[in-house]
């Protein structure tokens, strides 16, 4: 569904996405994680081509729909104007369906814009992406800034858009929701990608090691104390005394700390 | 083309209002002026200098010269720089751009936003040109019109030089204030640099006021082609910058 192969993209010195390939496939949910400035937002935009990548190749087969970081509607719209608005620009976009999901968000259509919160408007934005038929989902942080309860809805939501077939690439801050809703993740720091597989064999693949400081361990160093040194290794490096360590663990040691 | 037309009402009813605000203080009182002039002819004639005072009496004169010469000519780089420096760099301001150009291609987007802007300006002053025939015919006064249709040419072509020259400023910048500063600093420095004879062609207001059409030299053709022509270059040249702008 979605293929990108040797992505690179720099800001005059600075390398913001360098050399990174990864696959989308349908029915997949696929997400880009890592702490702020790892590239993830500029791998999405080089993808939907909002910026233009300095090399590598991006393959989309089919519709897309894109759900940027910053959820910025027309503040001088009514939310009943900005769907009519969308339903002008959008191809194969379901008006009925949106005041729907708009209904159920409790959104009032004569809302203007300008007066909704940053959760509102996040919500009006996931209710005009969720209405266009798309075959890949792009979606930049798209629960940034609800509370817990709607979050929790628009994970399903976005299960459901992988039950009926359709990709969907994501990025997230929040670990337990990646957990929640992710197949596969990718792991990115500085514009790379250090590691990426489904959720499950990331989660089997690394242990943690405990050693004596300054002992040479082949894996990430995630925490020291006065005598000792904690790594995340993986697990054939790992030798008999090993302990299972949870994928925010993991995450925070791969992004974290430099390789040893 | 919907929301281009919507994002534009407010500036274009302004334009719409300021301009008839200017007309209707203008056509109705020429008598009341000629009066005013003949109270303080001593100070008239001191300041009018080689000005023509006495042909103001006449009906055309004081149309074309008040209005088409002073009032509205004044005020056609300003209109052509108020359409167009939101266009683009407002989207970028407020984020609003994403959401065209993952709906759109670049080509629409752009193509829509500059064309729709350039139908409204043109309806307007195309409006503002013949207002004078309209307003002559309704208040019953002799007017020749031909003068009108080519003072319409002139602000028409000017108001498109400085709506592309500001337009390329939007695609530029991602603020909407400095496309308006940069526009109205160069109206400025043209204006003054324009009083230098070598350099008398960067006065766009000598064209746009048009004081060879009042003489019956008719359209000033050649400058006409040289502002239309500057005028389709910095358009195309902001449609590239804004093909390859990073989102």
């Amino acid at each position: 569904m979605l293929r990108v192969e040797g992505l690179k993209k720099s800001y005059g010195n600075k390398i913001a996405v360098n050399d990174i390939s990864f696959e989308v496939d349908r029915g997949e949910i696929f997400a880009l994680l890592g702490p702020n400035g790892a590239g993830k937002t500029t791998t999405l935009k080089c993808i939907v081509g909002l910026r233009k990548k300095d090399s590598g190749k991006v393959e989309i087969d089919g519709k897309y729909a894109y759900l940027p970081e910053k959820k910025e509607l027309y503040r001088y719209f009514t939310v009943k104007k900005m769907v009519e608005i969308a339903d002008y620009y959008t191809e194969e976009f379901d008006k009925n369906k949106a005041y729907k999901l708009l209904s159920d968000f409790q959104i009032d259509l004569k809302e203007k814009i300008a007066n909704l919160s940053h959760g509102m408007v996040t919500q009006v934005y996931l209710a005009l992406l969720l209405s266009q038929n798309a075959d890949i989902y792009i979606l930049d942080e798209p629960t940034w800034g609800l509370d817990p309860v709607m979050r929790n809805r628009i994970i399903e939501k976005i299960r459901g858009l992988s039950y009926e077939g359709k990709a969907v690439l994501y990025t997230s801050h929040i670990l337990a929701e990646v957990e929640k809703v992710a197949d596969r993740v990718a792991i990115m720091s500085e514009g790379h990608i250090l590691e990426m597989d489904y959720l499950d064999v990331i989660k089997e693949k690394y242990v943690a090691v405990t050693v004596r400081k300054g002992e040479k361990v082949n894996g990430y160093k995630w925490k020291e104390t006065e005598n000792e040194e904690v790594y995340i290794v993986k697990r054939e490096d790992a030798g008999s005394e090993y302990e299972h360590v949870g994928f925010d663990v993991i995450f925070e040691a791969i992004v974290g700390r430099d390789r040893k | 083309m919907i929301k281009e037309l919507y994002d534009m009402r407010v500036r274009s009813l302004a334009i719409l209002v300021i301009c008839l605000v200017l007309f209707f203080t203008l056509a109705p009182f020429q008598g009341k002026l000629l009066g005013l002039m003949e109270e303080y002819k001593d100070i008239v004639e001191k300041y009018a200098g080689s000005f023509p005072v006495e042909k103001l009496k006449e009906w055309n004169f004081y149309i074309y010269s008040q209005w088409f010469g002073k009032n509205l000519g004044q005020i056609i780089p300003i209109i052509g720089v108020l359409f167009a420096f939101p266009l683009f760099s407002r989207e970028y301001e407020n984020g609003t751009m994403e959401f065209l150009l993952v709906r759109k291609s670049r080509r629409y987007v752009f193509l829509s936003k500059t064309l729709t802007a350039i139908l409204v300006m043109t309806v307007e002053l195309v409006f503002f040109a013949i207002l004078p025939v309209i307003y002559s015919s309704i208040a019953g006064k002799n007017f020749e019109s031909v003068y009108s249709y080519q003072y319409m040419v002139h602000i028409l072509v000017g108001g498109l030089f400085w709506f592309s020259i500001t337009l390329l400023f939007s695609t530029i910048f991602e603020d909407q204030v400095r496309p308006l500063l940069f526009s109205l600093g160069l109206i400025a420095i043209t204006t003054v640099v324009g009083l230098i004879k070598p350099l008398r062609f960067l006065n766009t207001y000598r064209y746009i006021l048009g004081s060879g059409i009042m003489k019956g030299e008719g359209i000033d053709v050649s400058y006409t082609v040289y502002l239309s022509i500057v005028s389709l270059v910095l358009i195309f040249i902001s449609y590239l910058i804004f093909k390859e702008k990073d989102i």
